[in-house]
Formats: structure tokens, sequence, C-alpha cells
């Protein structure tokens, strides 16, 4: 059976799923050789985004190694729980990396959320579809007006509190907080739409 | 007063970008279970997962990935 180029890159998210979930499983049984394939496998997207946040390599490395670190020892809560296991090395290593940011700049670590995030946390079918449609979701952040992108980028990924941002961009504080807003809720509708939840067109 | 005008802040509420005040707002509001923030805050991680996703995958280094094993080698 043929695929179309798009039912192609679908099927490969999903293997690529299903291959890191079998990984944990393999994890879970401390198996480090599958360690090593789940880094193989999610580490470059990991890095990438521990680079974008840290200015030197060796130091993202090690926030990424931690996290799998912190994988192995969590390996059998993960292994049976609903959650993506790809989306929560994203979100640890985008908040480890922060944390190890802030601390390098002086500035006081950010708020905790209340609980146990990974029952919040996409779920496999969510995240396989998140990335399935990566390229229009990109068109999509693209698509925000450059004040929000800007504020929201300072916000992802140097780690500052709305306070921060609006020193860093010398606007009142009103006018930040109003910027980040409109940016979630542009983003929020358009993920909506694009993730087949609400029928809106883009 | 309902909570829809949480909605706006379950993301910035997550990233950690929100003044203590509204933090604390959210924190509170979240802990008494309420349903639809809680479905908000799981479709909040989704968009934290799409931002950060944009960035461009790094090359890795086969020493890190062995340092990393010699790590858990010596933990098990």
């Amino acid at each position: 059976m043929w695929h179309s180029p798009s039912d192609t890159i679908f099927w490969g998210m999903m293997v690529q799923e299903q291959t890191a979930e079998a990984l944990l499983a393999r994890v879970a049984k401390r198996e480090e050789g599958a360690l090593g394939k789940l880094y193989a496998l999610c580490g470059p997207r990991l890095l990438g985004t521990a680079l974008r946040i840290l200015p030197n390599r060796r130091a993202a490395e090690e926030v990424v190694e931690n996290v799998f670190v912190r994988l192995w020892n969590e390996a059998r809560h993960h292994a049976h729980a609903n959650h993506s296991v790809a989306a929560w090395l994203v979100i640890t290593t985008r908040n480890a990396a922060i944390k190890r940011r802030r601390a390098e700049r002086q500035l006081p670590a950010l708020p905790r959320p209340f609980q146990d995030l990974c029952f919040r946390l996409p779920r496999r079918e969510e995240f396989v579809q998140l990335e399935e449609r990566h390229d229009l979701l990109k068109k999509v952040v693209n698509q925000l007006p450059r004040p929000q992108r800007h504020a929201l980028e300072l916000a992802v990924f140097e780690g500052y509190t709305e306070m921060e941002i609006a020193e860093e961009l010398g606007e009142p504080l009103g006018r930040v907080q109003a910027t980040l807003r409109a940016g979630m809720r542009f983003l929020r509708h358009r993920l909506r739409a694009v993730m087949g939840t609400w029928a809106a067109s883009i | 007063m309902g909570c829809q005008y949480l909605e706006d802040l379950y993301e910035l509420y997550l990233l950690g970008t929100l003044g203590e005040e509204d933090s604390a707002a959210v924190g509170e509001h979240l802990k008494r279970g309420c349903p639809s923030c809680l479905a908000g805050l799981h479709e909040a991680t989704l968009i934290i997962c799409l931002l950060t996703q944009t960035v461009r995958p790094a090359r890795l280094n086969s020493k890190h990935k062995s340092r990393l094993l010699r790590r858990l080698h010596k933990r098990t």
C-alpha cells in the first residue's frame, strides 16, 4: 500500500512514538541499552532545546544527561502512565535548562506548578498528532505578530518572568502581560483548529 | 466570579512567567480540582511542547552518550 508524503510522515511519527514507548518499557526493566537507544531517538531534539536556552554546549549536554538519568530512575512510573514519554522529556529538559540559565544569571528560581504535571501531560496519541502536524504548527507559530512572538520566546527560551520581560523590552508591565496573553490565546485557538478539536479554519 | 479569566494564564503559569499574585491564584484554584481548568492545563502542556519543538535538532556527541551510560552503570 502506498502512502502520501504526509501519511509517510505520520507513520514515521507513530513508529517513533511507539518505539519510544517500547524502549521506555525496557528501560523500566533496567536495560541500559534501551536507554541509550531512547537517547539516540529523542536526544537531538532535546539537545537542540537545551542549546537554545544555554549558550554553553557542555552545560546543555549535562542538562540532557541529567534528564535521562532522572528518566532512568523514574522509568517504572512513566511506563505505567498514560502520558507521552517524549512530551515529558521535552518539558523536563526545557525546565531544567531554564533553571540552570536563571541560576547562571543569578535570578531566583521560578515557582514550581502545584502538582505532579505528569497527570496533565499530552497523551501518547496527542503527542503523535502534534508531531505529525509539526510543519503546519510551526507555520502557526510564525504567524504570531512579531511583538507577541518575541515576548513568548523570552518566556519560553530565556525563562523570564513577565516583569523581567517588561524590563528587558523597556515596556510597561500591563502591555507585556496583554501581549503574552494575546499570543497564547492565538496559539490556543490555532492549535485547536489544527488538532481538529475546534471547527475554526486557519 | 467564574474562573474563565484564568483561561489565558495556564501556559504562562506552567512556564513560570506569571507574577507571584497571579501564579498563586492559579495554583490555589487548581488545587480545588476545577475540571475545566485542569483540562485547560492539559491543553497548555501541548502548547508548551509546540513552542519548545520549534527549535532545530542538534547533533549528538558520541562521548556524551558514553558518559551517560557510564553514569547509569555506576548507579546500577
